[in-house]
């Protein structure tokens, strides 16, 4: 079969602060047939986005093409003058951006942006292209696809701009469509349906993909070919079949290896101890007003939330954004005001423990790039704490070396600045910030996102040997349901700020029962070591099962509801 | 969005008040009496006392106020004690000739800023870009009368092109009223040039960065369209504000040039209203320059969904 696009030796550079250049792809390869869905995977800095931006001739300003052929269609990309290609720009090669939040013009209306490629390309009457854009909205499955064209992009969620944007680019029905982690930044169950979509409407069309991304699990249950790249170099290329689910190459086994899963580090070898934090009956409102004599709008982030955490153990918390994960974490660590019920630590409310109590709490954020003051030294970050502490001054700088040592880094980062750090290190200072402290609870919010999967997998480790040396309890929160499986003694599922299933681990993963823990889980594919060696997918299809005694789930999350125990431990929301 | 507008409306009235009691209370601070300097440092106390039982000014402050806004209210701002006009209309007429040189100059300054910035943001680090920053900076920090004293010299008095001093309005005699203008306005445009071209510039840097743009042009758009179609809707939402704080600022007079000019603006009105110590007319002056910038905000918050679909009223 002729191939679609061939990319032969390709090497692109950016400029160095020295004034040398940088080669972030180096003499790079790869084909593409036609309708071919080929997945090009890597960690971050792998060079990865610029093979896609250089084939649309669109690479950030500084970057420069050394060498290579990019060949589509028969006709030689590099070198084509700029008129020729924006030809093909649209027309012929699409492509989708990873954050659906910035990559719709919010000035414009959805149904002028949709229409814009067409009009540049093709002499389709207004209404004709009209017409299409409505057929191609409801093959996105878009509710009122005509009342969509001249609404705006904010009016949107993240899940329905992202297919908007792929009905966008794939109306002049691409040749081949780039897709740049097209659904990294939404939610599992909406990335299931928005990746379901797109490769339907594709294979209708016999578009070709190009689908970057980090996500193993993506590639394998959505690509038939796929690239593995690390700094810029191309290591593997070939069948998902032969690549991943076989993979002979060492830098592909690693990372499958990185991949979390249960029982990882060995059992566990402390005992949980007597209950530190209790959460009960907690309702978090966020109040919105315009004029300062207006009654505000109440908006619910959580209602009715009960859990309880004992001493070394992980309470994970599982939600979409939105389901007030976020929110809880906070308020726990006083961050926020419950607007009833009580947050007991240790049996003190938290509202009342003051300065003492919160340093027997401490946080660990998302994003390590903006969690630490650039303008600090790692030192003056970590030991900050310590100043509302009895740790007498003398043995501060001590305590807060012996801290760095303990995440993994060393005493020579002391003096460093966090923009010298990598992501994964500048998240064991935010680490270290906290274990400093040697608080009794450790809230971490996403700690592992914003981090490429063999950094998660360090990171993942780390928090667990320190809760072994320590005796930390975690309220971990996450989205992400691989790492909770891994980290996880117990977990609770929350739903648009309530708890509609608690369980342990186990529980939750083997036997869950909620309907909303159920589409959670059958949204991701795993790939598992298989029993034979080497690797498989394995998609959970799980069948709903009606509650016990005659009762029934609720669709609505305001509706009011009980909590029944349907074995120890485990609990499942149900209509009151 | 008219609710929106009334309340705002509504809510502007404790500002006003406010400012107000401040105006009230500052300009009395001021050390200097307006009788003693009406009738001159000679004069006998007997007199300057006469002079200021006939200006109710030897009644407790806090009756002077009362007086004061009680008549406010039914639309009477005073008579100026200097010169016996009454305030509001002689306000209105200076309002006119000082709005008509800055919205001149405001128009005329988008004219060349709004494109001059895009441009220098589109060819960012290029020398058209270096020379669009350097005219800026020397825009900003060349001192505006200054410009109308060089200006004057060339024009008027070397070339003889255009009248040095004066004013005539363009109601009367079009013409020369525009003729009158073009120098004063001329000298604003440098200021209000460099403010919106150093804005447009950065809010165009900075969406030039953002994704949909890439995006746009991955769709083959040519750049053309990119800039003014997908670039310019976003980055002027910012500008607009700027050209806000600016046009209030200006409209409450720009007093250096009207000097400069001798126009009878509303800039220079309150500045001689000061020197003489004219209570009535300064609290009017003041308040009037309040009411305008809060209208001037108001109205900018007003066009600000028309650039920003996402801005609700």
């Amino acid at each position: 079969m002729s191939k679609l696009l061939t990319i032969d030796g390709l090497t692109v550079s950016f400029p160095t602060p020295a004034g040398g250049r940088n080669e972030v792809v180096k003499r790079a390869s790869l084909t593409i047939a036609p309708g071919e869905v080929h997945g090009l995977v890597g960690e971050s800095g792998s060079g990865k986005t610029m093979i896609a931006r250089a084939i649309l001739g669109l690479l950030p300003p500084g970057g420069r093409i050394d060498g290579g052929s990019i060949k589509f269609d028969g006709q030689e990309l590099l070198g084509l003058d700029n008129e020729s290609l924006r030809k093909l720009r649209g027309a012929r090669i699409g492509m989708v951006f990873q954050e659906p939040l910035t990559s719709l013009n919010p000035a414009l209306p959805i149904g002028k942006q949709l229409a814009e490629s067409l009009a540049l390309h093709s002499d389709l009457s207004d209404a004709e292209i009209r017409k299409r854009s409505i057929e191609m909205l409801a093959a996105f499955r878009m509710p009122d696809p005509e009342g969509c064209l001249s609404r705006y992009p904010h009016e949107f969620s993240g899940g329905m701009r992202q297919r908007i944007m792929l009905a966008s680019v794939l109306l002049p029905r691409p040749a081949l469509l780039l897709a740049d982690e097209p659904t990294t930044a939404l939610d599992v169950l909406v990335q299931k349906q928005v990746l379901d979509l797109a490769a339907s409407v594709c294979r209708d069309l016999g578009t070709a993909i190009l689908l970057i991304t980090h996500d193993l699990g993506v590639v394998a249950s959505y690509c038939d070919q796929v690239t593995v790249m690390r700094y810029g170099e191309v290591l593997n290329d070939g069948s998902v079949e032969q690549i991943l689910l076989n993979p002979s190459d060492p830098y592909t086994r690693k990372l499958l290896d990185s991949l979390p899963k249960r029982g990882e580090g060995g059992p566990r070898t402390t005992a949980i101890g007597d209950e530190l934090l209790r959460v009960e009956n907690l309702e978090v409102h966020f109040k919105k007003r315009r004029f300062f004599w207006q009654t505000p709008i109440v908006k619910r982030a959580l209602a009715g939330v009960d859990v309880s955490i004992g001493k070394g153990e992980t309470l994970a918390v599982v939600g979409e954004s939105g389901s007030g994960k976020t929110t809880l974490g906070r308020t726990v660590a006083g961050l926020a005001k419950a607007a009833s019920g009580r947050v007991l630590f240790d049996g003190t409310p938290v509202e009342q423990g003051g300065r003492a109590l919160r340093s027997r709490v401490q946080m660990v954020f998302q994003d390590p790039f903006s969690s630490l003051d650039p303008r600090w030294r790692i030192g003056r970050v970590v030991g900050e704490g310590l100043r509302h502490t009895d740790v007498p001054k003398a043995e501060r700088a001590a305590l807060v070396r012996q801290t760095l040592v303990d995440v993994g880094l060393t005493e020579q980062h002391y003096d460093r600045f966090p923009h010298e750090l990598s992501g994964g290190q500048r998240q064991r200072v935010a680490i270290a910030r906290a274990v400093v402290m040697r608080p009794e609870l450790i809230i971490a919010d996403e700690p592992v996102s914003a981090l490429d999967v063999t950094v998660q997998a360090q990171i993942l480790a780390l928090f667990r040997d320190l809760q072994v040396k320590f005796g930390f309890s975690y309220l971990f929160i996450s989205h992400h349901l691989g790492v909770v499986e891994q980290v996880s003694d117990r977990v609770v599922v929350l739903y648009q700020g309530r708890v509609v299933e608690e369980g342990t681990r186990d529980q939750i993963f083997d036997d869950p029962r909620h309907p909303y823990t159920r589409a959670l889980l059958s949204a991701v594919p795993d790939i598992r070591p298989a029993p034979g060696g080497g690797w498989h997918v394995e998609v959970r299809d799980l069948e709903r099962v009606p509650p016990p005694d005659g009762r029934s789930f609720i669709e609505d999350g305001l509706a009011p509801v009980d909590l029944i125990e349907i074995a120890p431990g485990h609990r499942i929301a149900v209509a009151a | 969005m008219l609710r929106y507008a009334a309340l705002r409306l509504l809510a502007t009235i404790p500002t006003l008040f406010l400012v107000a009691v401040i105006v009230f209370g500052l300009i009395r601070l001021v050390p200097g009496d307006p009788a003693s300097i009406m009738i001159g440092d000679s004069a006998d106390p007997d007199m300057i006392e006469q002079v200021r039982k006939s200006l109710g000014l030897d009644k407790p402050v806090l009756v002077q106020f009362f007086v004061w806004l009680g008549n406010l209210l039914e639309g009477d701002f005073g008579r100026s004690i200097t010169t016996g006009e009454d305030i509001l209309p002689a306000m209105l007429t200076r309002l006119r000739v000082t709005a008509g040189v800055v919205l001149a100059s405001i128009v005329v300054a988008l004219l060349f800023a709004l494109p001059a910035g895009i441009y220098a943001a589109w060819r960012q680090n290029s020398r058209v870009d270096f020379a669009i920053v350097t005219g800026v900076i020397v825009a900003l920090s060349v001192p505006s009368f200054w410009v109308g004293i060089l200006l004057m010299l060339v024009f008027g008095v070397n070339l003889h092109w255009l009248p040095v001093v004066g004013y005539v309005s363009i109601g009367d005699d079009f013409i020369n009223g525009v003729r009158y203008l073009i120098l004063p306005v001329a000298a604003l445009v440098m200021v209000e040039m460099g403010t919106v071209a150093r804005m447009t510039r950065s809010s165009t840097i900075e969406v030039l960065r953002l994704d949909y743009i890439t995006h746009a042009r991955a769709k083959g758009a040519p750049e053309s369209r990119v800039l003014w179609k997908h670039a310019f809707p976003n980055a002027f939402a910012p500008t607009l504000t700027v050209i806000g704080l600016l046009l209030g600022h200006m409209l409450g007079g720009v007093a250096v040039i009207e000097t400069v000019f001798t126009l009878p603006g509303l800039g220079r009105f309150l500045v001689d209203a000061i020197s003489s110590r004219d209570y009535p007319v300064i609290q009017g002056c003041l308040l009037l320059v309040a009411l305008i910038r809060v209208m001037v905000n108001l109205l900018v918050d007003l066009l600000y969904p028309l650039f920003d679909p996402r801005v609700r009223l």
